[in-house]
């Protein structure tokens, strides 16, 4: 079999040394495929994509990009090798321009970024309109959109998302994730991280469901939907067949 | 009092208020970028004006060098000499900022207590006056003994050539700050860390890079003040320490993290100090930058050109 786009073992992180938030996470993500990264307030969704990204320590475990490790390579370096991030917060440069949050995701670009950034436009039509507008002033859609584009200017082999509908009106959520399939299909490997489990259930591929730092489920989607432990997850952790 | 007089006053003003300015811009712009208040930066102004000294006294004292280089550009106190020694005290003064970074602000930086930073870097430049009272003792030094005759112009103004290269200098690296900042690459990325080190850096942005990149901003802007004070006033030893104030109440009144706030605020500082010293007398000069801060932050307390919070 191929080699994996991403391929996480065993990982364990966390903010404060001694202190692991994520206790032995794993995962496989195949070129063109969607996972969704599920799991209740405080489970670590955003631990783990953070670790991959470069901005949370690594304590123990694997990551690796097409069979290159990315451990403990600064963030610059592992967005240069193929991973782009879109945080759950803060995730576009308020105070700069569309182009130039655009411009600033293309930064380990020697050329072609004016290219890139077409293509973002033609992928998000109603940002060029706003191309000269700074992205704090635009409507929590555009903001998303332009957040996503940002970390497409690098052409990623791996997506990361980080609750991309959060905030954000039933129909541009529907937008944000017809654009995730559409990103899915040009083959780039997509890790979502949700709240929205419906929704991203119905998106994706597979389904990883963590809980306190830890797998808890995980499986093609279809089965993750139906697997009756899922909103006893959510409840408050209890395994499956305890509640009543 | 004529106008004259008043107007004479708002133009020294607005000189003094220029070197004000390129310091002002690298406190703005440390602060903005790496969080740092650093009272350490009237040395780079210092620094500036005494490597430029010694690169100037280096070209007298060799015939070759004299020869080679030329003399004053009439009618400017000036020549290539001044030209060849800024580029060298730029940078000198680049490479002062990025060591003492490395082996010092850095650590206060991480440390993340804000009093330990300031008194930290207050005691950095008390080391680095000193060096310079070492080297070159604490009386005044001139880069040209020549007396310039001052132009005269509209109702009885007053100017020098050399007073006018100093605007003319600040106006030209205040524009090309700006256009670095917002057409190229690495001013981009200056302008992201600010805003968001985090997401800078998932962008793909070196902040490592970024930050050494501020310090030679800051530090070139500051050695070039140091060298048009030294060329319009004197040097001392004491020159930079004597700034302190003015440069972070100039930064503050602008709005702290803002360029043309920084801009700003040091011209706003050089002509009421020029105006204080006019209507009541050179003694309340120190005390007038902060009345101006003062009634700035009561109205504004965001700065002129800062943004809320
Ligand atoms: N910067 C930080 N420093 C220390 N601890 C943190 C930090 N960020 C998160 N944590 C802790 O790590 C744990 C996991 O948080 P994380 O943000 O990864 O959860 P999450 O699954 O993304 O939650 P949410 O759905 O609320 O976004 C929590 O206990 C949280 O308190
Ligand atoms: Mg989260």
């Amino acid at each position: 079999m191929a080699e994996p786009a991403l391929a996480v073992r065993a990982l364990e992180a966390g903010y404060v040394r001694g202190v692991p938030i994520l206790r032995g996470v794993g995962f496989d993500l195949a070129a063109g495929e969607i996972l969704a990264i599920l799991g209740p307030n405080g489970a670590g969704k955003s631990t783990l994509v953070r670790t991959i990204a470069g901005l949370v320590p690594r304590f123990a475990g694997e990551i690796r990009l097409a069979g290159a490790s990315l451990a403990d390579l600064p963030p610059h370096r592992v967005v240069a090798a193929g991973f782009a991030y879109v945080p759950q917060v803060a995730n576009v440069f308020a105070e700069l321009t569309v182009d130039e949050n655009l411009a600033l995701g293309g930064y380990t670009l020697k050329r072609g970024r004016a290219e890139r950034a077409a293509r973002v436009f033609e992928l998000f039509p109603d940002l060029v309109a706003k191309r000269q507008a700074k992205a704090g002033r635009l409507s929590g859609g555009q903001r998303q959109m332009v957040a996503i584009g940002r970390a497409l200017m690098v052409e990623p082999r791996v997506l990361a998302l980080d609750e991309p509908s959060a905030g954000l009106a039933p129909i541009v959520v529907e937008q944000v994730f017809a654009m995730i399939r559409r990103v899915a299909r040009s083959g780039v490997a997509v890790l979502v991280v949700e709240q929205n489990v419906r929704a991203a259930l119905a998106t994706a591929d597979r389904a990883l469901v963590l809980a306190e730092g830890v797998e808890r489920l995980s499986g093609a989607a279809g089965d993750v939907a139906a697997n009756a432990a899922i909103a006893e997850i959510y409840l408050g952790g209890a395994p499956a067949g305890a509640s009543p | 009092m004529t106008l004259a007089i008043w107007l004479q006053s708002i133009l020294d003003g607005l000189v003094i208020g220029a070197t004000v300015s390129l310091g002002a811009i690298g406190i703005t712009l440390t602060y903005a970028i790496l969080r740092f208040a650093n009272f350490a930066h009237g040395e780079f102004i210092t620094w500036g004006g005494y490597f430029a000294l010694a690169v100037l006294g280096a070209v007298a004292g060799s015939q070759d060098l004299k020869a080679l280089l030329g003399g004053p550009f009439e009618p400017f106190s000036f020549g290539w000499p001044l030209i060849v020694a800024t580029l060298a005290s730029i940078l000198a003064a680049s490479a002062l900022a990025l060591i003492l970074d490395a082996i010092y602000f850095r650590r206060l930086r991480r440390a993340k207590i804000a009093i330990a930073s300031v008194i930290g870097a207050f005691g950095a430049a008390l080391v680095l006056r000193n060096l310079v009272v070492l080297g070159y003792g604490a009386d005044p030094e001139y880069f040209s003994r020549e007396i310039q005759i001052a132009i005269r112009f509209g109702p009885g103004l007053r100017i020098t050539p050399d007073q006018i290269a100093l605007v003319f200098v600040t106006a030209l690296l205040v524009v090309s700050l700006h256009l670095f900042l917002t057409r190229t690459q690495m001013g981009r990325a200056m302008r992201g860390v600010r805003e968001n080190p985090d997401l800078a850096s998932v962008s793909g942005i070196d902040v490592a890079a970024v930050i050494r990149a501020t310090w030679v901003i800051g530090a070139s802007l500051a050695a070039v003040a140091g060298v048009l004070i030294g060329l319009t006033i004197q040097l001392r030893p004491s020159i930079g320490f004597d700034l302190l104030l003015p440069l972070f109440a100039a930064a503050v009144l602008g709005g702290i993290g803002s360029i043309y706030g920084a801009v700003l605020g040091g011209l706003v500082i050089g002509v009421s100090e020029s105006l204080a010293v006019m209507l009541i007398g050179p003694e309340y000069r120190a005390a007038i930058s902060f009345g101006v801060l003062f009634l700035i932050l009561l109205v504004r307390p965001q700065g002129i050109l800062g943004a809320r919070a």
